[in-house]
């Protein structure tokens, strides 16, 4: 356990404390992670209540990645000290189905995530993507508070 | 974190995998661990239609919380460090928090699933209710 762990980040300070644990982890265990963040684009649902032409949604996704870089950008940063090795990964999708999908394609041993993200919505105490990553991921999972 | 870890334990294979992930952690972090069974008494509907039997079969949960203590003593020998055990008596997942609170445990380390037998999907309902309700980080292991 704790030899290879996945990290979601998604700029939020919770997912920043998430990292931070999994790091010691990394470092306790002699393990290395993978930090990725999803980006999620304008999905069909959207699309049917508010009709985009292909040049906005497009525009709109480019947006999104541009987000997503800066986020692994400043993990980066904020992992500039570890001595192990450290991916990063910039994924889209539905963030919790991706972040199950990329522990298993990375053969990770086990998942580090922080309880809420920066939804905004305020879910009690455990965020929609952490509660389905801790309800369908088959590798242990760690939950930051 | 992991300076004292809450593991809740019912006997079941779940939980002792999350004993032993826990023994790991507690051993390279340098920490203690407190191991929790939760005697689960039967609800005020059903005292009321069987009485007398219900006396019974608490005392029986009990027994049963005892051996799973002792069970996990078993699994402990060789660790070096403090280990707390403790039996608790009422609803799992209240009492899981709570005692984490009580004993300023750090972190809580508890199985995916338990004895339970409801196919629940992956995530069984105690496991479930302490990682949103407890305040400090949580490690589900499978």
């Amino acid at each position: 356990m704790f030899k290879k762990i996945l990290v979601p980040v998604d700029g939020s300070e919770t997912s920043w404390r998430a990292m931070d644990e999994a790091k010691k982890l990394a470092e306790k265990f002699g393990g290395s992670l993978v930090i990725v963040n999803v980006i999620q684009p304008y999905n069909s649902a959207a699309l049917l209540a508010v009709p985009l032409d292909q040049a906005t949604i497009t525009q709109g996704n480019n947006e999104l990645a541009k987000i997503g870089d800066k986020v692994l950008a400043a993990a980066k940063e904020k992992m500039a000290d570890f001595k192990g090795e450290v991916q990063f990964d910039l994924e889209v999708g539905h963030p919790s189905e991706r972040i199950i999908v990329v522990s298993k394609d990375k053969d990770c041993d086990s998942i580090v995530i922080g309880s809420r993200g920066l939804s905004g919505i305020a879910e009690f105490f455990l965020g929609s993507v952490s509660s389905k990553v801790a309800q369908y991921a088959t590798l242990p999972v760690l939950i930051v508070k | 974190m992991f300076k004292k870890i809450l593991v809740p334990v019912d006997g079941s294979d779940s939980s002792w995998r999350a004993l032993a992930a826990a023994k790991e952690m507690a051993e390279k972090f340098g920490g203690d661990l407190v191991v929790v069974t939760v005697t689960q008494p039967i609800d005020h509907l059903n005292l009321l239609v069987v009485r007398r039997e219900f006396q019974d079969t608490l005392a029986e949960l009990k027994e049963v919380s005892e051996k799973i203590i002792s069970l996990a003593k078993m699994k402990l020998t060789g660790y070096e460090k403090k280990v707390d055990y403790v039996i608790k008596e009422g609803h799992p997942a209240e009492c899981i928090v709570a005692l984490a609170k009580e004993k300023e445990c750090d972190s809580i380390v508890i199985g995916r699933r338990g004895l339970s037998g409801v196919e629940e999907f992956f995530l069984g309902s105690v496991s479930s209710n302490v990682a949103q309700q407890s305040v400090v980080p949580v490690v589900i292991v499978r």
